[in-house]
């Protein structure tokens, strides 16, 4: 059976009697993508699980009023662009602490295998994304990794495409200088680490 | 790949040589089965109605209400009246040059002026404290002419 499309989901949705069932299969087409983003923003697999569900319990009661020459799946990227950098602001005010306190108690999660299983470089790039405020960081994601073209990134984020170039070219910049650091870091320590085993 | 991706591709190239090095990849585990949960966790979600914890007003309320009673204590200590309410004994209206006319053609002092009202009902003055050097009560006790033995209490 091939994959219904989101104009056949949202007219199964406006029906009262087939709600449930289009809604089903809406968050089983959308789950996988959007959990992603979601998942590069927070991090931590149970805060974006919380994080999800809000998304699609705010698409659930808006999708009623959702414009049909509108994108769906734009319109859903934009609840959770929206949520996750609410989610963010309210873990900050919630621990009242700095940004760079909750990306430290978020990226906990990735010293462990069981919910990160990429390799040395692929921490410390995520990481240097963590080091990102926020919005930027979505703006990073969206562009580098979901590689979203800058018009959908606009309808996302209700920003100008100008204002989304420049803020991913000082993101692109921002993690090459974390990753470079990184690196002569990691050289620095490499050669007393050797004298150490070697005494 | 189209031209504008070419372009985009070769900028990071240039700008960030070892994040272009860098795999797409997606290092983040997700447990097993959470796809196929997830859609039935949302619809359960859905079914109820969503109210507000109470929990998040709890701490709301438990954070506001201290910072509302500093905030009131503060207001009164620093702007309120701290002087008793005084009532005006008797008003008249009268300009500026009416007034000081009268006062020329009168040698009334404060106490002659309210001579005429009952001591009860003079207004409330308060009580001033001062701080007088030993110099500054003797010229004062001299100026006055008081008899200092009346300042003797006697147990």
């Amino acid at each position: 059976m091939s994959e219904p499309t989101d104009e056949e989901l949202i007219a199964l949705f406006r029906e009262e009697e087939s709600r449930h069932y289009g809604f089903n299969l809406l968050v089983r087409k959308h789950q996988q993508r959007l959990y992603g983003f979601v998942r590069r923003m927070v991090t931590d697999p149970d805060e974006t699980k919380d994080v999800l569900q809000n998304v699609f319990l705010k698409a659930w009661t808006g999708l009623e009023k959702f414009r049909e020459d509108a994108q769906l799946f734009s319109w859903l990227y934009r609840i959770a662009h929206n949520e996750s950098i609410s989610h963010l602001k309210r873990m900050r005010r919630g621990l009242f602490t700095s940004d760079a306190k909750v990306t430290d108690r978020l990226t906990s999660s990735m010293g462990s295998g069981e919910h990160f299983t990429g390799d040395e470089i692929q921490r410390k790039l995520q990481r240097a994304v963590m080091t990102l405020p926020p919005k930027q960081r979505a703006v990073f994601t969206m562009k580098y990794f979901d590689e979203l073209k800058y018009e959908e990134m606009s309808r996302v984020t209700g920003t100008s495409v100008g204002a989304l170039k420049s803020s991913y070219h000082i993101a692109v910049k921002k993690i090459e200088a974390e990753l470079t650091q990184g690196l002569s870091r990691a050289d620095q320590t490499k050669p007393q680490q050797e004298r150490q085993s070697n005494r | 790949m189209t031209m504008k991706d070419h372009n985009e591709e070769n900028e990071l190239r240039k700008d960030a040589p070892m994040l272009f090095r860098i795999p797409k990849q997606d290092p983040f585990a997700v447990e097993e089965g959470f796809f196929e949960r997830f859609p039935h966790e949302v619809q359960a979600r859905v079914g109820t109605p969503q109210r507000a914890p109470i929990g998040i007003w709890l701490k709301r309320a438990a954070f506001a209400l201290p910072v509302l009673a500093l905030l009131v204590f503060g207001i009164h200590t620093f702007t309120g009246d701290t002087l008793p309410n005084r009532k005006p004994v008797a008003s008249i209206t009268i300009s500026p040059e009416a007034a000081a006319l009268y006062m020329a053609s009168t040698d009334f002092d404060t106490p002659e002026l309210i001579a005429d009202v009952p001591t009860a009902e003079w207004p409330d003055l308060g009580t001033v404290t001062m701080q007088l050097s030993p110099d500054e009560a003797l010229a004062y006790v001299d100026l006055e002419n008081i008899d200092l033995t009346e300042l003797i209490i006697i147990p």
